[in-house]
C-alpha cells in the first residue's frame, strides 16, 4: 500500500454499510470513521450491532462492495493476507481442542507474513519473544496455551496481536471475563502501543476512560458521536442502556459513571 | 540459552522423524520376513539381493521368489500407502472441522464407496469377478458422497464445522440405507463378501496397482504438509483464522477435494481400513504436539508403520486363514479411544 494514502485516508472508513441476516435487520446504514493513531469505542446495548459491525471489517463477514475501506481501499479488493498486515483482531476465542504452547501460539500472528508452505524464521521467533515480553509471558513460552487462566490467555492473545504488526488493532470485548485489575491492566497496555483501535465496550467507563472518540450504536444506526464526556450523559445512559446513573467527572474531565438502577 | 534450546526442540521432532523412518524400514523387512508360508531369512535376503541388485542365487526355491517379492512386499509398500494417506487425511480432516473427533470417513467417504460396492455385489457376475470394477466403484462412490456433503454443507460466505459434520452424517445416512436395501437383496456369498470388504484388506496389493494409492497418498502428504500453517490458524476457529490471512473457504474445499480423492483411492485399493486417520492424529499430537508442521509428516511416518504391522497381524494370527485388517485396528484403536477419553477426564478433574 503506496505510503502516500497510509498518511492522508482515515485508518477505518465505513461509508453506508447495511446487513441483514435472513430478514432481520442487524445493521441500517452505518457509516464511521477511525482516523490514524486514535482510540475509538463503539457502544451500544446487547444486539445493537457492533460485534457484526468489527465482523466486516476483519472479514469474518463479507461487506457490501465500496462500504468498507483501509487506508482508502475498498477492503474487497484486498487479499486476506494484505488485509491481515493491516489490521489485526483481538477478541474473546472459542475454547479449542487443539494445544499449541504459548510460542506456537503467538508465531501464529506471523502468518500474514509469511507464504503458507514457510517455516517460521529465526526474525519471526524474535519477534514473537519480543512480544511476550511486552506482555509479561516470555517466562513461559513452552507452556500449553489451553492451560492457562483467563488473563493469561488474553495477554498471550494480545502478544499474538503484537506479532503481527499490524497497524490497525480490532477489540471485540476483549476485557470480558476478566477481572477489574486484568481489564485494567489490558487496556493500559493497548493504549500504550500507539495504534490505531477500534474497539467494542460493554463496559461504559472502560470506554470513557481509554477512547478518544466514541460511537453509540442503538437498534442498527449510528445515533451519536463525539468526545466521551460529551456522549455520555445522564440522558443518552437512560435513553439508550435503559440505566439510571450518575455521571461525575475526574480531574482530566472524564466521566465516571456511577450506576444506580435498571430502568423499565 | 534460548537459542539452544530452540535448536533442541525442532532438531527433536527431526530426531523423531528420522527414528520413525528407521522403524518402518525394520518394519517392511520384518513384513517380508513374517508369512503363513514358512520361508527362512536367508532366502528372503537372497531374493532382494536378486530383485534389488541382480545376484544371482541358484538355492532359491521356486515359489519364494513371487511369494516374497509379488506378494508381500507390495502388501507392505499398499500398508504405507495406506497407513500413511488414512493418518494425513484424518489431521487434515480433524483440522478443518476443528474437531478432534474426526476421521477421514467422516464426510461420508466410507458410506458411499460401501454403497456403491454392495450394489456392484448385488448385480454380481463380471461386476465382482473383475476387482477393477468393484475398485472403480468404491472410489467413484466415495467422491460422489463426498461431494455431495459439499454441497448441502458448505454454503455460500462461510460455514460452519457443525453443519459440515451433521451434512456427513444425514448423507451417511442415507448411503448406509442404500448398502442395506442392497445387502438384505443379495445372496448370502455376495453379503460375506460386503462384509469383508467393509472391513478392509489389503491382499490385493500387487505391483500393476500399487502406483495409484502410493502416489495419492504421497499427493495427500505433500498437500497436507503445505497448507500446515493455515491448518494450524484454521484449528482455533474461520473467524480467528480470517483475521490471520487464511481465505477458510479456500483451504477448506481443496483439502476436503483432496482428502476425499486420496481416502477414495485408498478406499478402492483395500476397503475400509477403520481407525488410523482418527488414532494416529491423537498419537502423534500427545508426542509432538499440535502444531501442523510437525504432526502431518510424523502422522504420516506413524501410520505406515502402524498399519505394516497390523496386517503382519491379519496374515498371522489364524494363519494361514487371513483376517480383515480393519478388526486389528479396531482392535487396537478401540481400546486407545477408551483410554483417551479416561485421560481427558482425568485432566478435566485435576
Amino acid at each position: 500500500m503506496d505510503g502516500e494514502r497510509k498518511r492522508t485516508e482515515a485508518a477505518i472508513r465505513i461509508d453506508g454499510l447495511s446487513y441483514r441476516a435472513g430478514t432481520k435487520e442487524i445493521l441500517d446504514r452505518v457509516s464511521l470513521e477511525v482516523q490514524k493513531g486514535r482510540i475509538v469505542g463503539l457502544i451500544g446495548p446487547n444486539g445493537s450491532g457492533k460485534t457484526t459491525l468489527l465482523k466486516h471489517i476483519y472479514r469474518a463477514l463479507p461487506p457490501e462492495k465500496k462500504t468498507v475501506y483501509l487506508y482508502g481501499r475498498e477492503i474487497e479488493t484486498m487479499s486476506y493476507r494484505d488485509s491481515a498486515r493491516e489490521l489485526t483482531v483481538l477478541r474473546q476465542e472459542n475454547q479449542s481442542d487443539f494445544s499449541y504452547t504459548i510460542l506456537e501460539m503467538v508465531l501464529m500472528g506471523r502468518s500474514p507474513h509469511r507464504k503458507f508452505f514457510e517455516e517460521d524464521t529465526a526474525d519471526d521467533k524474535r519477534l514473537a519473544r519480543l512480544a511476550l515480553e511486552r506482555v509479561g509471558m516470555a517466562h513461559a513460552e513452552n507452556r500449553k496455551f489451553t492451560n492457562l487462566s483467563g488473563g493469561e490467555k488474553q495477554r498471550v492473545l494480545i502478544a499474538r496481536s503484537l506479532a503481527q504488526e499490524a497497524e490497525i488493532l480490532l477489540l471485540d470485548e476483549p476485557t470480558n471475563h476478566l477481572d477489574v485489575h486484568y481489564q485494567w491492566l489490558l487496556m493500559e497496555i493497548i493504549q500504550g502501543l500507539g495504534k490505531t483501535v477500534l474497539s467494542v465496550f460493554h463496559e461504559l467507563n472502560l470506554a470513557c476512560a481509554f477512547c478518544d472518540d466514541l460511537y453509540v450504536l442503538n437498534d442498527h444506526k449510528i445515533v451519536a458521536q463525539g468526545a466521551p464526556a460529551e456522549i455520555c450523559t445522564k440522558e443518552m445512559l437512560a435513553d439508550i442502556f435503559r440505566i439510571d446513573a450518575d455521571v461525575f467527572r475526574d480531574e482530566n474531565g472524564i466521566p465516571r459513571i456511577l450506576y444506580k438502577r435498571a430502568l423499565k | 540459552m534460548e537459542k539452544h534450546k530452540e535448536k533442541d526442540g525442532s532438531l527433536k521432532a527431526v530426531l523423531l522423524a528420522a527414528g520413525i523412518f528407521i522403524l518402518l524400514l525394520f518394519s517392511v523387512m520384518a513384513a517380508i520376513l513374517l508369512g503363513s508360508s514358512d520361508l527362512s531369512p536367508e532366502t528372503v535376503f537372497a531374493v532382494l539381493k536378486l530383485k534389488l541388485f541382480g545376484i544371482e542365487n541358484e538355492e532359491i526355491p521356486k515359489n519364494a521368489v513371487y511369494i516374497i517379492w509379488n506378494l508381500r512386499l507390495p502388501r507392505a509398500l499398499l500398508a504405507i500407502a495406506a497407513g500413511g494417506g488414512l493418518a494425513v487425511c484424518g489431521v487434515a480432516m480433524q483440522a478443518i472441522t476443528q474437531n478432534v473427533l474426526a476421521d477421514p470417513y467422516i464426510l461420508g467417504v466410507s458410506s458411499g464407496a460401501t454403497a456403491m460396492v454392495s450394489f456392484l455385489y448385488f448385480l454380481g457376475g463380471v461386476f465382482v469377478r473383475i476387482s477393477v470394477f468393484t475398485q472403480v466403484g468404491a472410489f467413484i462412490g466415495a467422491v460422489l458422497a463426498m461431494v455431495l456433503v459439499y454441497f448441502v454443507g458448505v454454503v455460500k460466505g462461510g460455514s460452519s464445522s457443525t453443519r459440515l459434520v451433521l451434512a456427513g452424517m444425514a448423507i451417511s445416512i442415507v448411503f448406509n440405507a442404500c448398502s442395506h436395501f442392497f445387502i438384505a437383496l443379495s445372496n448370502e456369498q455376495a453379503t460375506r463378501s460386503i462384509t469383508m470388504w467393509t472391513m478392509g484388506s489389503l491382499a490385493e496389493a500387487r505391483w500393476g496397482n500399487l502406483p495409484y494409492p502410493l502416489l495419492a497418498s504421497l499427493a495427500g502428504l505433500l498437500f497436507f504438509a503445505g497448507n500446515a500453517r493455515a491448518y494450524n490458524l484454521i484449528s482455533l476457529g474461520d473467524e480467528t483464522a480470517v483475521s490471520m490471512g487464511v481465505h477458510t473457504a479456500k483451504v477448506k474445499k481443496w483439502t476436503m477435494l483432496m482428502v476425499a480423492f486420496v481416502t477414495g483411492i485408498l478406499v478402492a485399493s483395500c476397503g475400509i481400513i477403520g481407525l488410523v486417520g482418527f488414532v494416529i492424529p491423537h498419537v502423534v499430537r500427545i508426542l509432538v504436539g499440535a502444531n501442523h508442521r510437525k504432526l502431518v509428516p510424523i502422522s504420516f511416518l506413524v501410520g505406515c508403520v502402524f498399519l505394516v504391522w497390523m496386517d503382519v497381524a491379519a496374515r498371522l494370527v489364524m494363519a494361514p486363514q487371513e483376517l480383515p485388517i480393519g478388526i486389528f485396528t479396531a482392535f487396537c484403536g478401540g481400546p486407545f479411544f477408551v483410554w483417551l477419553l479416561y485421560r481427558q477426564n482425568q485432566s478435566a478433574n485435576e
